[in-house]
């Protein structure tokens, strides 16, 4: 008499012609299932809770159509149906289903069992663990509402879902509505976006056809109503041009370096039509400046990050980018970064002047004034009007009060607030104290700041109440006590008239509304350390002394100034006597050589020349 | 792809079941210029007039739209009033053009249009004009004209 084991084994093969029985038990079989359930089954990936990992914890969440199939071992005992329940066991490829699912699953074959009363209960079994898939394992029901899966899974199941898929589709045939004849799936490219099928021939003929003319917009899903529906299926007035990704036209079989024309026309594109996107000066060049927006075009196409594709709400890139004269946008140049470099030809320069890159110390305006709103305009000419630039970094500043010795609060380098002449930290009153020049005796002029005051001289300064950006000096006793002893001395010095200074009103320069944060530019690991900026300071200053060989001891007069500017600043004051006297007539001498040297860069100075190394060490002054 | 394959292809379809009001006379000697007759839509100004339309399919073609031209002259707002007869129209301008576009489709965007003219979209905007704020005269001249030159 057959077995009745046999005969169930033997009825299931033909209904699953995939089951294997055992050669050596033939009571023990294997039966391989295909999870594919009917609602994409929702898999979030956690990454491991390593705590170097902590920083990048990001959990990820997938819909997947396709999940690697479970293997069910059967094995029937002598006793079943009538006595013991068959005993199954389930494994699952990749271990992607959780060992509480699977001894669940397991544990119903039992119940049912029990529940049919002792009978044959195989298919039942095998249809109730396919319905289960067919639900996705009723994971949207659990506690966490997917299924959870460790993140180092993802890329295994991923690629076998879209195996799976791709399988699937290319079993299937599908009518190309383009050459309008059938074709096999593997013929064919299902579009990733939308899911549109057309044949890969007609896509690559199409595709190649466009980017061959530069027509980048019509490498996009080719069905007439794709992105031409709004989500109520009204036609929309103006199409949603999405194209299509490198990786895909590659996928499809286009040609390498097309399909890099393609992503070089598109970049070049939105390059242009970017209103931030600043250029070369140079004139033969031209090239754009390296952006973070467009980063350079990979060699391998596929890891080409493509804001725009990537980015469903893609509209967003047609929305032409607010005019850089947008004063807001002006303020993120002047305060973030001006330094640009060129793609093509590596040149370093400003994107707000347009000339070699000039530091982040200096203040520039923009090259061409029709860019300034007339409010801006009027802010540029009043700064021009009513402030004094610092002599090192040109930081606007206008007093309020006080005597005429300011100090920058940006770079802290000592000024003349009349004429702008650089001073020494450690004896900045020799400036007004020097018989002849414009400044002689004229510390305290306009102490009150210039607020109300009538002009005074030529200069017409007229100090605004704002804005504030230097501090004026300590105005205490003792620095005007020490100032006036100095007068008396070096009035006992006669030195030749020196020429005035030049007028700053014909100069409305080098002036930039926004102030720059000292302390976070020598935070900043790219930027120049401050003690490199001074010993540029000091170059600057031998690079005059050697084109304009000054009076005697000047060179000393430099090297004390540097010491002053490491040193405190009343630290010179201390001492006295014959060694004192002469080190205030060289540094008088020094004052006046550099009054006169800043003159000089006045007339010798082009906006025009740029990456010249000498001029790099120049204010600028247009 | 070959362009004569898929006008073969859709020349069987069309001349199976050709689209509302329309015969399409088999081109003869060159497969890309076609020759059709369509009726005026019964309901508009221009029922019982037959026009003769000829559409050109460029070589590019189903990657270049084709270039459609009334050879009967028409009063209607989209068709341009010169010796062309052009019609440029929606699916029918390059950019928005697409490859899966058919000409029995295209030809029944035309009857549609003939049925109701788009003015927002003219090529002639007088007549575009007239037909918004001066309905009757329209009514009228288009009328005149299917009698003129449509019989």
């Amino acid at each position: 008499m057959d077995d009745e084991r046999t005969e169930e084994l033997g009825s299931l093969t033909a209904i699953f012609p995939e089951l294997i029985i055992d050669p050596t038990n033939p009571f023990t079989a294997t039966l391989e299932l295909p999870i594919a359930p009917t609602t994409p089954l929702l898999a979030r990936f956690i990454p491991a809770s390593t705590s170097e990992t902590e920083s990048a914890h990001v959990e990820k969440d997938v819909r997947l159509t396709q999940l690697p199939p479970l293997t069910l071992h059967l094995n029937l005992p002598e006793s079943y149906p009538n006595d013991a329940p068959p005993k199954v066991e389930l494994k699952a490829q990749y271990d992607w289903l959780p060992k509480e699912k699977l001894a669940e699953l397991e544990a119903e074959v039992a119940s049912l069992w029990e529940e049919y009363g002792h009978c044959q209960i195989l298919f039942s079994y095998i249809d109730y663990v396919q319905q289960a898939a067919e639900r996705g394992f009723d994971f949207h029901q659990s506690a966490a509402g997917c299924l959870v899966l460790q993140a180092d899974q993802e890329s295994k199941l991923v690629a076998f879902a879209a195996q799976k898929e791709q399988e699937n589709f290319n079993k299937g045939t599908y009518d190309c509505g383009i050459c309008l004849e059938p074709k096999k799936g593997s013929a064919c490219h299902r579009m990733k976006r939308c899911g549109h099928v057309f044949c890969k021939s007609c896509l690559k003929d199409f595709y190649n056809n466009a980017i061959t003319e530069g027509n980048v917009t019509g490498v996009e899903c080719l069905d007439p109503d794709c992105g031409a529906l709004d989500a109520n299926g009204r036609r929309m007035r103006v199409k949603k041009h999405r194209l299509v990704h490198p990786r895909e036209l590659l996928a499809m079989g286009i040609e390498e370096p097309m399909v890099r024309r393609y992503v070089e026309m598109k970049r070049k594109k939105k390059l242009e039509t970017d209103k931030m996107t600043v250029y070369c000066p140079r004139t033969w060049c031209n090239g754009p400046a390296k952006s973070k927006k467009y980063p350079p075009i990979p060699a391998d196409l596929t890891t080409y990050v493509d804001n725009e594709i990537s980015d469903d709400s893609d509209d967003a890139n047609d929305i032409p980018a607010a005019p850089a004269t947008d004063p807001a946008i002006m303020k993120v140049i002047d305060d973030v970064d001006r330094l640009a470099v060129c793609e093509k030809c590596e040149l370093a320069f400003c994107r707000v002047c347009y000339n070699g890159w000039h530091g982040h110390y200096v203040h520039c305006r923009p090259r061409n004034p029709g860019e300034l709103t007339a409010e801006e305009k009027a802010s540029y000419d009043y700064i021009a009007k009513h402030t004094t630039p610092c002599s090192y970094c040109s930081a606007p500043s206008s007093k309020t009060h006080g005597c005429n010795h300011m100090t920058c609060k940006r770079c802290l380098t000592h000024f003349c607030y009349l004429c702008g002449a650089y001073l020494d930290g450690q004896n900045p009153y020799v400036h007004f104290n020097t018989a002849g020049t414009t400044c002689y005796q004229r510390l305290w002029d306009f102490e009150e700041g210039d607020e109300g005051q009538a002009p005074r001289d030529e200069r017409g300064l007229v100090a605004p109440q704002a804005p504030e950006f230097a501090d004026e000096d300590e105005d205490d006793a003792a620095e005007a006590a020490a100032a006036r002893a100095q007068a008396e001395e070096n009035n006992r010095i006669i030195f030749p008239a020196a020429p005035a200074a030049a007028p700053r009103n014909d100069n409305p320069i080098m002036v930039a509304m926004a102030q720059f944060d000292w302390l976070a530019v020598l935070n900043e690991e790219e930027e120049e350390p401050p003690r490199n900026a001074r010993e540029r300071v000091a170059r600057r200053h031998r690079d005059r002394l050697a084109r304009n060989p000054p009076g005697r001891g000047a060179a000393q007069a430099v090297r004390n100034h540097e010491r002053g500017r490491g040193g405190g600043r009343r630290g010179g004051q201390a001492g006295g006597g014959n060694r004192q006297e002469l080190e205030q007539r060289q540094q008088a001498e020094l004052q006046r050589f550099l009054a006169m040297a800043a003159r000089d860069e006045e007339e010798g100075w082009d906006s025009d020349e740029l990456g010249n190394d000498d001029e790099d060490f120049v204010i600028p002054r247009r | 792809m070959s362009s004569n394959k898929r006008l073969m292809k859709e020349l069987g379809e069309i001349t199976a079941s050709p689209p509302e009001g329309c015969t399409i006379t088999p081109p003869t000697e060159d497969m890309f210029i076609w020759d059709v007759t369509m009726e005026g839509p019964t309901d508009s100004v221009y029922a019982g007039g037959k026009y003769h339309i000829q559409i050109v399919l460029p070589k590019e073609y189903p990657f270049k739209p084709p270039v459609l031209s009334f050879k009967t002259k028409i009063y209607h707002p989209n068709v341009s009033n010169d010796e062309r007869g052009a019609m440029c129209l929606g699916m029918l301008k390059a950019e928005e053009w697409k490859p899966p576009n058919k000409i029995s489709e295209v030809l029944k965007l035309v009857r549609a249009v003939l049925a109701a003219p788009q003015p927002d979209d003219a090529v002639e905007t007088g007549i575009a004009e007239q037909f918004k704020n001066d309905r009757k005269s329209f009514d009228k001249v288009a009328k005149e004209w299917v009698g003129k030159y449509a019989k």
